[in-house]
């Protein structure tokens, strides 16, 4: 049996090892990003002052940008719209519970994870060799994210459903194809018009970036400004995608806390029936103009497709040819690139743990305290972080510490938002154990609600390392460090063989992750 | 009308759930099937309409081998045979009338269907069953809105609008408190009463299977105790059954 002295001694042990080892494994990550803080400190002035520009913005630069705006969120509509009509098909058809055939999701599960893990700039990087610069292959690419996001969130939906549900219609003699439409569909069409606006979060901050690689919309014009180091103009650019981010993301939160008071009861049999007919004609009215308006806003010819598809298969041809002899340059990239995640998730992570106290209501000091850091926290969260890097290319120049901050400065805002919730939804019981002997609210955070939430904590942070890992990958294409250097130039270039091999790198890695920290995240519970 | 001819089903390859049962069920009956949980009651019932299938034996539904239908003729034969589950099994999000409709997509085509198109008949079927359930001010409320006997006349009634020969109904009440599921079993004696339309229901309650049941079958360990008519089963017949 262990005394309590053994006890102590262990706990003590075990303490100093976890605080020693986090803090040599962020000094190695942050050696491997060439973390500097004296760099970073002499940059703030520039940083401060790229900032300060953004509260007066050119008004002359406002309306030549215009346009470009417009396109994107054009872009970001049509892409999500046709992205999840598709996704909403494919995961009804590949869901254990609801597909045709079981061999169906056996085969086409491995080949969406697959693809999940290939960031949609890359994707938009080579469609734009393929189709040339503009819209089109950035809708490509969007309408992609937007097909695989809505797959795996509502194939996970579907496979939740009740077996009972389908064999209500099953019990009647009703085919599969029934059951899908008159059970299935029904019980997730809340959950799929949820998923649109969460899809359409994501795309409208893809869309801003996309053009960074020529792929249409407004980064296109601030890969110009960034190249051409009009940072007056960038300031301007980046207020611009700031309120449009925050817009588009207000509409979709208001939209989805309201979609559950949607439903209109009728009156008599005579008004349902008007009621479905007017529903289909509607839908395939919305489906008419939905279409005609993709047409019109496509960019590119028929011949001009016709080519591309051409090439499309004569690249694909080459990339299966991975060239092996490069393989010593996708480890140090990937190496880049997993430093840069490491460095921002730890960093971010442990200023989350603090952040979030001061955040979360039931721990705050004071309420008006918790009000203003969700507002800046929000703000945080809001930029892409490949935009934060151009911000830190001001200061610190290009490179991966640029990649590392804009990184980490989005994990610390995404993750305060997520932990300070859980701490207010697990707090006030567990908060009330402790405050009740006399010891501060510190205490109680540091004593209770830390070691309650933790594997919560832990939990996020693997998504958000996942997801982190996923996201330095491209931060190496405006040069902010990491794998995406060396894949922009090689797409450049057009050495289709060693794209091939560094996308399987990628995508070899990303399942590694995912595998890893699934195992974690189940340890856990 | 069914003839069930010495059938064992087994699950998992160990344990027997049903271990050669022979019976008929004839027209217009109620019947009801009584035993402990895990005598084989839900089994019995699901081989009824193919949602189980046999190992060993037989259930022919009006001279059909229901083991050998695929396909069309599966469906074609549920189409007559109404199933009211335990945990009624509703589309909440749908409206009652929507749930109803259902009933009639045995006899639709799947594209027509598909796009919620119902013939008028459809309409008036949907509306009668819903009448005869007792239901007919709810017609256009959501399913998540009803309280459980509520669902679960529902669901009685999106069974009529199949126009069946026969419900089968495995444990309807178990979810449901006492005055619920009285409402529900005196529903049941009303179709049975005005359709003719036979009923055999899975019942643990031996008060209400008593109560309403002209017949009843005492099942344990998988295997048939007793099956007389109500009035001859004596409280000795009971007590063995749950013993």
């Amino acid at each position: 049996m262990m005394t309590l002295r053994d006890y102590i001694a262990k706990k003590k042990k075990k303490n100093r090892i976890w605080f020693f080892g986090i803090l040599l494994f962020w000094a190695v990550t942050a050696y491997g990003v060439n973390f500097d803080l004296f760099r970073i400190i002499s940059g703030l002035p520039d940083m401060f002052n790229l900032l300060g520009r953004m509260f007066s913005p050119e008004f002359s630069y406002i309306r030549e940008a215009m346009p470009r705006l417009l396109e994107t969120i054009e872009m970001a509509l049509v892409s999500t719209t046709l992205g999840v009509l598709i996704g909403v098909l494919i995961a009804l058809f590949t869901a254990k519970n609801t597909t045709l055939h079981p061999i169906i999701p056996k085969i086409i599960g491995p080949l969406l994870t697959f693809f999940r893990t290939i960031p949609n700039l890359i994707w938009a990087a080579i469609l734009v060799t393929i189709f040339s610069v503009g819209k089109f292959p950035g809708m490509i690419a969007l309408t992609i994210t937007a097909v695989l996001i809505t797959v795996k969130l509502l194939r996970e939906y579907i496979e939740t459903l009740n077996k009972n549900l389908l064999n209500g219609v099953e019990s009647v003699g009703g085919s599969k194809i029934q059951v899908l439409r008159f059970a299935v569909l029904p019980t997730i069409f809340e959950h799929s018009l949820s998923v649109y606006f969460i899809v359409l979060e994501i795309n409208i901050r893809s869309a801003t970036i996309l053009g960074l690689v020529g792929a249409g919309g407004i980064g296109q014009i601030l890969w110009r400004d960034l190249n051409h180091l009009r940072y007056d103009n960038l300031a301007t650019l980046i207020i611009l995608l700031f309120l449009t981010i925050l817009i588009i993301d207000f509409i979709s939160v208001t939209i989805r806390k309201n979609l559950k008071k949607f439903y209109i009861p009728r009156t008599s049999i005579a008004s349902f029936k008007l009621q479905q007919q007017k529903k289909w004609g509607g839908i395939i009215a919305l489906l008419i103009l939905g279409f005609l308006w993709l047409f019109f806003s496509l960019d590119i010819t028929a011949e001009r497709l016709i080519v591309g598809l051409g090439s499309g298969r004569d690249i694909i041809l080459r990339m299966v040819q991975i060239d092996l002899s490069y393989i010593p340059r996708l480890i140090e990239g990937l190496l880049e690139s997993v430093h840069i995640a490491l460095f921002a998730t730890i960093t971010g992570g442990v200023g989350a743990v603090v952040l979030s106290y001061f955040t979360a209501y039931n721990t705050a000091p004071s309420p008006i305290v918790a009000v203003i850091l969700k507002g800046v926290v929000n703000l945080l969260r809001t930029f892409p972080p490949i935009i934060v890097a151009i911000i830190f290319f001001r200061g610190v120049g290009p490179g991966p510490l640029a990649g590392a901050m804009a990184l980490g400065i989005y994990t610390l805002g995404v993750m305060t938002k997520l932990y300070s919730e859980v701490i207010e939804s697990a707090g006030t019981s567990i908060q009330q154990g402790i405050m009740v002997t006399g010891s501060t609210k510190l205490n109680s955070y540091r004593y209770g609600i830390l070691p309650q939430t933790f594997p919560n904590f832990i939990s996020l942070i693997l998504y958000r390392l996942e997801s982190n890992i996923r996201t330095s990958t491209i931060l190496g294409i405006i040069g902010a460090g990491g794998i995406g250097t060396l894949l922009s130039t090689n797409i450049t270039w057009r050495n289709w063989e060693r794209v091939g091999l560094l996308i399987l790198g990628i995508a070899l890695l990303m399942i590694a992750i995912e595998k890893i920290s699934e195992r974690i995240r189940k340890r856990l519970i | 009308m069914i003839t069930v001819q010495d059938l064992y089903v087994t699950y998992d390859k160990r344990t027997p759930a049903l271990r050669g049962v022979s019976l008929d069920f004839h027209d217009g009956e109620f019947v009801g099937i009584i035993g402990l949980s895990g005598s084989g009651k839900s089994t019995l019932l699901k081989t009824l309409n193919g949602l189980v299938s046999p190992s060993k034996g037989k259930v022919f539904v009006e001279d059909k081998d229901v083991s050998r239908l695929k396909g069309k003729e599966l469906r074609d034969l549920r189409r007559g045979i109404g199933f009211v589950f335990q945990e009624f099994n509703l589309v909440d999000r749908s409206s009652v009338l929507e749930n109803v409709l259902i009933g009639r997509l045995g006899y639709q085509s799947s594209f027509k269907s598909f796009f919620g198109v119902f013939q008028d008949e459809d309409y008036r079927l949907a509306e009668e069953a819903l009448e005869t359930v007792g239901l007919k001010e709810k017609t256009f409320e959501r399913g998540d809105q009803l309280s459980g006997g509520q669902k679960q006349r529902v669901a009685i009634a999106k069974t009529l609008a199949q126009e069946p020969r026969v419900i089968l109904a495995d444990e309807p009440v178990a979810s449901l408190d006492r005055n619920s599921g009285k409402a529900v079993m005196d529903t049941f004696q009303r179709i049975q009463q005005k359709y003719g339309i036979s009923i055999i229901v899975n019942l643990h309650d031996v008060d209400l299977a008593r109560k309403y049941c002209h017949r009843l079958v005492g099942l344990k360990n998988g295997k048939i105790l007793f099956d007389q008519k109500t009035e001859e089963i004596s409280d000795d017949d009971i007590t063995g059954l749950y013993s």
